[in-house]
């Protein structure tokens, strides 16, 4: 068989492949992070805003506080340690394998193949954790500020509604989006120019994930000056 | 093979590689001709898989040349390399399947990437090159399904689906039991005779060289120490390549080189 020229062109089965992968490989822990979280907020606040009588403003300090930073701020470290560590793992032992060379040796540029896919999902999908994140926290801190606090759930969710601001949601979505793009670069990246053995990939994914966590809190400082 | 009439399918012309600024190899230059079986033997760090490396473009040589097919290999030049690729098939020692795809995705992988072909023909081409290795049965597996001669045999096939004129294998023998590497390396014959395919094999297991290989090259201390046919490797009266291809402990092949660093460290406490 003669193979034809073929130029590249992009695979949609392996951006979904990985969508699919690394979406529901963060979903649950990131519903239950962001839950609890939510959580610890009400605890911490509610008891300190009813001294001053103003209670069912927790709803609004645990909105805006989770649309505008923790929640892109949690969903990337989530992200950066479960699917970021996965990705440097996955591609470090491909290369140990000699499976980028092989792939490399077949003509198929390992970039196109293994990593923009990778990248393109972590682009995408991170606003999307980062919007159940939102919705988790606010969830839990709503049935907690009205179960161990008296909130009405109607006041709550309407002081939320009052302070969250459209612009909170879009710039988390643009944080998270910048975010995913930092820990796939990061993470890709050791693990291509990783040398050695199996023990050079343990090392390459712990550095990946602690790069990209430093990563996500410097690029966080950035909006947070950017967007004062 | 000395053919005056047909053109070499590899050309190596004087290659130096270093590493770290110790030379690896020195020198090398030789032709390899269409339907010419390669073994490159020597032992353990003689330059055999940095050689291969060089030849495959996963490694730059300092000084030299190698040109596979007519075409000068341009290992930084992404395209030429790819067009070049299509051309030579890579057997690696471990496989180097892809852990995330059944065994015939593997195969039908590059046939999928580099041809316009239906799919319905791209499934009968991959149950072809699979029934070829005998895998026919496993298609469905993923790689950890396989054992070690059934990985080798599938990687045989994905080197082998693009029908490439030039093979480069690594190790085939490498952790497979004696009736495991004598399937492995009759059906390297089959695959040479049936395509026309040139086969260049990096081994150190003489019994698989002999068995597949019409010509050795044995690399020592990255220089060519021999070259020629396995009936004159036989005949050879270098003590380096006697003690090499009869796999003799004592000899001029030293494997405690490091000894003398230790006793250095024994009696100067450094």
């Amino acid at each position: 068989m003669v193979a034809s020229k073929k130029e590249w062109r992009f695979r949609y089965p392996l951006l979904v492949e990985q969508i699919l992968r690394t979406g529901m490989m963060s979903t649950p822990i990131v519903l239950l992070f962001a839950g609890l979280v939510g959580i610890i907020l009400v605890l911490q606040t509610a008891f300190q805003l009813a001294q001053f009588g103003r209670v069912e403003m927790v709803g609004a300090l645990v909105g805006v506080s989770v649309t505008r930073e923790m929640g892109p701020l949690m969903t990337a470290i989530i992200v950066s340690g479960r699917v970021g560590a996965a990705f440097t793992a996955e591609l470090g032992t491909m290369k140990v394998n000699d499976e980028i060379l092989a792939a490399e040796t077949m003509a198929i540029d390992p970039i196109q193949f293994l990593v923009v896919p990778r990248y393109l999902a972590l682009i995408l999908v991170l606003p999307c954790l980062t919007t159940l994140s939102d919705i988790s926290a606010l969830v839990f801190a709503l049935l907690t500020g009205s179960s161990l606090f008296d909130v009405p759930r109607l006041t709550f969710m309407g002081v939320a509604q009052d302070w969250i601001q459209t612009s909170d949601i879009l710039v988390g979505a643009l944080k998270s989006a910048v975010f995913g793009a930092l820990i796939a670069h990061i993470c890709c990246f050791e693990a291509f120019h990783l040398k050695g053995g199996a023990s050079s990939v343990g090392a390459a994914t712990m550095r990946a994930v602690v790069l990209s966590m430093v990563a996500v809190l410097a690029a966080d400082a950035v909006f947070a000056y950017f967007t004062l | 093979m000395t053919s005056s009439q047909t053109e070499p399918v590899i050309q190596v012309l004087s290659l130096v590689k270093e590493y770290n600024g110790k030379r690896v190899l020195s020198d090398i230059s030789f032709e390899l001709y269409p339907r010419e079986r390669v073994a490159i033997i020597g032992p353990s760090g003689g330059g055999k898989s940095t050689l291969l490396a060089c030849m495959i473009g996963a490694a730059i040589p300092e000084e030299g040349e190698i040109q596979l097919l007519g075409e000068t290999l341009r290992p930084r030049d992404r395209k030429a390399m790819d067009r070049l690729r299509l051309r030579f098939g890579v057997m690696f020692q471990g496989g180097a399947l892809f852990s995330s795809m059944s065994i015939q995705e593997n195969v039908a992988l590059p046939i999928r990437r580099h041809s316009d072909l239906a799919e319905e023909t791209i499934k009968i081409l991959v149950a072809m090159k699979l029934n070829q290795v005998g895998l026919f049965a496993a298609s469905d597996r993923s790689p950890e399904e396989l054992s070690g001669g059934m990985i080798k045999r599938a990687a045989l096939a994905r080197a082998m689906a693009l029908d490439p004129a030039l093979l480069f294998i690594d190790e085939p023998s490498a952790g497979l039991d004696p009736i495991a590497v004598a399937e492995i390396d009759d059906l390297l014959l089959k695959q040479a005779e049936t395509h026309d395919v040139a086969m260049v094999v990096v081994t150190h297991d003489m019994t698989s060289a002999y068995r597949i290989a019409n010509r050795m090259i044995m690399l020592y201390k990255g220089r060519i120490l021999f070259d020629g046919s396995p009936r004159e490797i036989q005949e050879c009266e270098d003590p380096v390549v006697q003690q090499f291809i009869h796999g003799r402990k004592d000899g001029p092949i030293s494997f405690q080189e490091s000894s003398l660093d230790f006793g250095k460290l024994l009696l100067e406490g450094e």
